[in-house]
This record gives C-alpha cells, sequence and structure tokens, in this order.
C-alpha cells in the first residue's frame, strides 16, 4: 500500500473529525504535497454532502392506517386460515425431506441386508462322502428309483428338483451323475436356510419365466460320466407360480456348493442329464423350488417330460 | 382512563415494549410505530429510492415488528434493532425486484397517482443559480449512481453518509464486525469515485 492510498483511508475519519494529534499532522501534510489526494478529497467531500443531503421525505398517514389493518387481518385469521399457513410450502418441503431421508435408510438396509446374506459362506460337502453314496446307488438302480418315486409323491420333496435345477442356480443345469446321490437323501425342509443357501440367486422375471414355458431341450452331445453309467434325457419346462406366503423348500447342500456366484440369470433352456434309474415314461413331474432374490419367496415349477426318441 | 394516559406520556422504548409483549397493550405499540414511523421511511426510501416501494416495505417492516417485538431482547437499542429489520427487509425487496426486474414495467402515471407525494426539494444554501443547478445535478447523480453499487456497498454508505450512523451501530445493523464495516466503506468509496469519473473529469 502506497502513501496515497493510506491516506485515502482515512477521508471519512477526517471529514467526521475523527483524526487528531500526530495523525492529523500527517494526513495534512500529505494534502499539502500531494495535489491529487487533495482533488480526492474534495470529489469525496461532495459525494458526502450529497449522500447527507438526500431527500429524507416523512412517512404518510396511510403507512400507519395500512399497517393497523394488516394487524387485525392477522388477529382475525381463521383457524382454516392457520392451518394454511402452518402448511406453506418450506414446512412441506421439510416434510418431503424427511420422507425422501427414511426412504434412503430403508433402501439403504435393505441392501446392506442382501449384501450381508449374500456373503455367507457356503458350505461345502466332503468328495468322499458324495463318491461313496454315487457308487452306492449306482450300484443299486432299484434303490434309487424306489426313492425316485417316494420324492414324486411329496409336493414339498426337493431332491429331484434341485437335481434338474435350472441353470440360473448352478453353474451348469447339466446334472452329472456323480452329483445324484445325495440329491436321493431326503432332507427334512429347513425354512429359515431358504434365506442362506440361496445367496446371489436372481428372480427369475416374469419374461424369462414365460418365454421359457414349453422350453424344449435340445438333444446334445452325451457328456463324460463314469463309466458304466448310463444317461436319459428330459425336457425341462418352466413355469412361475407364485405363491404368496407359502414357503419353499431349500436346495440341498451338494447343490448350493455347485452354483456360481453370482448367479447366471436364466436365459435359455438347457437339457438336464439325469443319473440312471429313473423309468422312461416317468410321468411330468412339478416341483416347487423356492427363490429368495431380495426378501420374497416366489415359487417356480419345473416340469420333466421325456423327449420322445 | 389509560389510554389517555399513554397517549399523553412520554414513555420509554423500553417501557413501550414491556406494555406490549407483557399487557398485550396495542396502543403502546401504536405508539411505537409513531414514534419510528418516519425513521423507518427514510431509510427505505433512501435505500429504494422509490416512494412506493418505500410505502410497501415499510409496512412489511412493521408487521414484521408487530410480530417479533416479543422477541427482542433488548441488548441493542431498539431503533438500531428496528434499523436492521428495515434493511433486511429492503435488501429482500431488492432480490425480489431484481428476479422480476425482466418482467417489471413501470405505469407513466405512476408517479401522479399518490398526492401525499412531497416534492422533492434539496435544500441548499447556495445563493448563486448557477452553482445551484450545478450542485444539485451533482446530488442527483450521486444519489443515482450510488444505487448501481452492490447493495452491501450501497448500504454501509447511506447509513453512514445519510443516516450519520457510527460504526459501531452500523456494524450492529449490518450484522458484521467494525473492520468489514471499515473496509466495505472504502471500498464503497472506491467504487463510487470510479462510477462518478466522468463528473470529476468533466470538472
Amino acid at each position: 500500500m502506497n502513501e496515497c492510498e493510506k491516506y485515502n483511508e482515512w477521508f471519512d475519519d477526517y471529514i467526521v473529525g475523527n483524526l487528531s494529534g500526530e495523525s492529523l499532522k500527517a494526513f495534512e501534510r500529505h494534502l499539502g504535497e500531494c495535489q491529487k489526494c487533495k482533488r480526492a478529497l474534495e470529489e469525496f467531500r461532495m459525494v458526502v454532502s450529497a449522500l447527507k443531503e438526500m431527500p429524507a421525505p416523512s412517512a404518510p398517514d396511510s403507512l400507519r392506517e395500512l399497517v393497523q389493518r394488516r394487524i387485525q387481518e392477522q388477529r382475525h385469521l381463521s383457524l382454516f386460515g392457520k392451518l394454511k399457513h402452518f402448511f406453506t410450502f418450506p414446512r412441506l418441503r421439510l416434510l418431503g425431506e424427511v420422507a425422501l431421508v427414511v426412504l434412503l435408510l430403508f433402501i439403504g438396509w435393505q441392501i446392506f441386508y442382501s449384501q450381508g446374506w449374500r456373503h455367507q459362506p457356503l458350505r461345502e460337502i466332503p468328495p468322499e462322502k458324495s463318491k461313496k453314496e454315487i457308487t452306492a446307488l449306482t450300484e443299486a438302480p432299484e434303490k434309487l428309483e424306489e426313492s425316485i418315486k417316494s420324492r414324486e409323491r411329496s409336493v414339498t420333496d426337493t431332491a429331484e428338483a434341485e437335481g434338474i435345477l435350472p441353470p440360473h442356480r448352478m453353474t451348469s443345469a447339466k446334472v452329472k451323475p456323480t452329483e445324484k446321490p445325495p440329491i436321493m437323501k431326503k432332507e427334512p425342509v429347513k425354512k429359515p436356510e431358504i434365506r442362506h443357501l440361496l445367496p446371489g440367486t436372481k428372480r427369475t422375471g416374469e419374461k424369462t419365466v414365460s418365454e421359457e414355458l414349453r422350453m424344449r431341450a435340445v438333444p446334445k452331445k452325451e457328456e463324460s460320466f463314469a463309466p458304466g453309467v448310463a444317461t436319459k434325457r428330459f425336457a425341462i419346462t418352466e413355469e412361475k407360480e407364485p405363491i404368496p406366503g407359502e414357503q419353499g423348500i431349500p436346495i440341498p447342500e451338494t447343490q448350493i456348493t455347485r452354483r456360481t456366484h453370482p448367479a447366471p440369470p436364466v436365459k435359455e433352456a438347457k437339457d438336464v442329464l439325469i443319473a440312471p434309474g429313473i423309468p422312461e415314461k416317468s410321468p411330468e413331474t412339478t416341483h416347487k423350488v423356492a427363490i429368495s432374490p431380495f426378501l420374497t419367496t416366489d415359487t417356480i415349477t419345473i416340469k420333466i417330460t421325456p423327449i420322445p426318441k | 382512563m389509560r389510554e389517555k394516559n399513554i397517549e399523553n406520556a412520554e414513555y420509554s422504548d423500553a417501557e413501550l415494549i414491556r406494555r406490549y409483549c407483557q399487557e398485550n397493550d396495542t396502543l403502546a405499540f401504536d405508539k411505537l410505530m409513531v414514534r419510528y414511523q418516519d425513521m423507518v421511511f427514510r431509510l427505505c426510501y433512501r435505500l429504494l429510492g422509490n416512494y412506493d416501494d418505500a410505502l410497501e416495505v415499510a409496512q412489511e417492516v412493521f408487521l414484521s415488528c408487530y410480530r417479533k417485538l416479543r422477541t427482542f431482547t433488548g441488548k441493542a437499542k431498539f431503533s438500531t434493532w428496528l434499523y436492521r429489520l428495515t434493511v433486511n427487509h429492503c435488501k429482500n425487496f431488492w432480490r425480489r425486484q431484481r428476479r422480476s426486474i425482466a418482467t417489471h414495467t413501470i405505469s407513466l402515471d405512476q408517479t401522479n397517482e399518490n398526492k401525499e407525494r412531497p416534492p422533492l426539494q434539496i435544500a441548499n444554501g447556495n445563493p448563486d443559480p448557477r452553482e445551484e443547478i450545478a450542485s444539485r445535478q451533482l446530488q442527483q447523480l450521486v444519489q443515482e449512481r450510488v444505487r448501481l453499487l452492490s447493495p452491501e456497498y450501497h448500504q454501509v454508505l447511506i447509513l453512514r453518509y445519510s443516516e450519520e450512523l457510527s460504526y459501531e451501530e452500523i456494524a450492529e445493523i449490518v450484522g458484521c464486525p467494525v473492520g468489514t464495516v471499515k473496509s466495505r466503506l472504502n471500498r464503497a468509496r472506491k467504487e463510487l469515485h470510479t462510477l462518478l469519473k466522468d463528473i470529476w473529469d468533466v470538472k
């Protein structure tokens, strides 16, 4: 800041008479030396005098009357008017903001919750156990047949349904015979496990399910199974059948180990290979499977129809 | 009887406020209004530069005062509190006006509508008519161009040189420290000086 600027800032104090002593002397000395500052001070004096002389009209009589009238109006504001006044825009906006925050919190909780159960560790089945059961079952096909028949009788029986689970629950829809034996085991329905057993599964959308109605399996190359194991080919038909309130059937543990994470959505039908022992004239069977993608439980029906040769 | 008393007696502001707040005495409020209506209207007029706008804003100020008087703590002077209310209302009005400036139209007959409007007379004791005219023109120009400043600068200039208030009072009214008031005044002075450059050059 140069000297002129410094003294320019003192203009106000000088005009009002706040400057005194050394400051006043220094200021006046500078004015005597600097014509620019002297002129600036004169101009400032004119500005101040113009502002001082600004017109100052007195208040009209109508002002008091107008204010009194408006006060009276406010006093006699009806109850409705008061309520209306309460629900003015800012208040409603506040309510809206609160509602939005609550909604966001709810959605956040839902997402957190769903992520929480998605990351549940999966239980693995020791491979030795499966091997044992496979060999036992393949060696005794009549036992296998019996178990299938008994399962068909029960609607809540999951084993077979799990054996032919649609591809969206499994890495592959092709069920190898090595995966079969645990299916044969009749397992009790564990309702609370549904949520944990089906992490990552996606809701079969209405479109995909309806499109998949009566899908026919396309014959494919024979998979390489264990020697001596014959396979049969079945077509799968899926139907979405929402049954509110009805709890589905959990997937056996062996199937859970096969599923991808997250599971791919059902796009197309795939043929399913079923272990030997299923009779050729096996009727269409319907199995209800619970899918619980987002705190909801739907059921789909899977129909197995033997492909006519 | 009491009405007669309050009409005649010279009550202090604090007493009138107490009467209004505690006894809900509307006459006390009326008395306060009579006492300060000129001050409020004058400041509104000086800040807005328009008689009708000043009348409208002055009404709002007194209505606001009627509603908020119970919140007046008495720490500051009542006049300072009322000044602050007026400045804020003028600022709000200025903002509203600025928003609707595109659709705002001025009637040519508007100036003759209000019969109460006093003629704009600027007191000047200059005997020479030529100089008086020149001085009046300069005053008018200054008064017009001071409104071109931003509201912050405009209001501190008006409060300081038109209303002749102290730095402390202005700080309380504007709601900022005294140092800020001083620096604002300096910057306002510089900007106004630049706005009036053509006049200074002619002189």
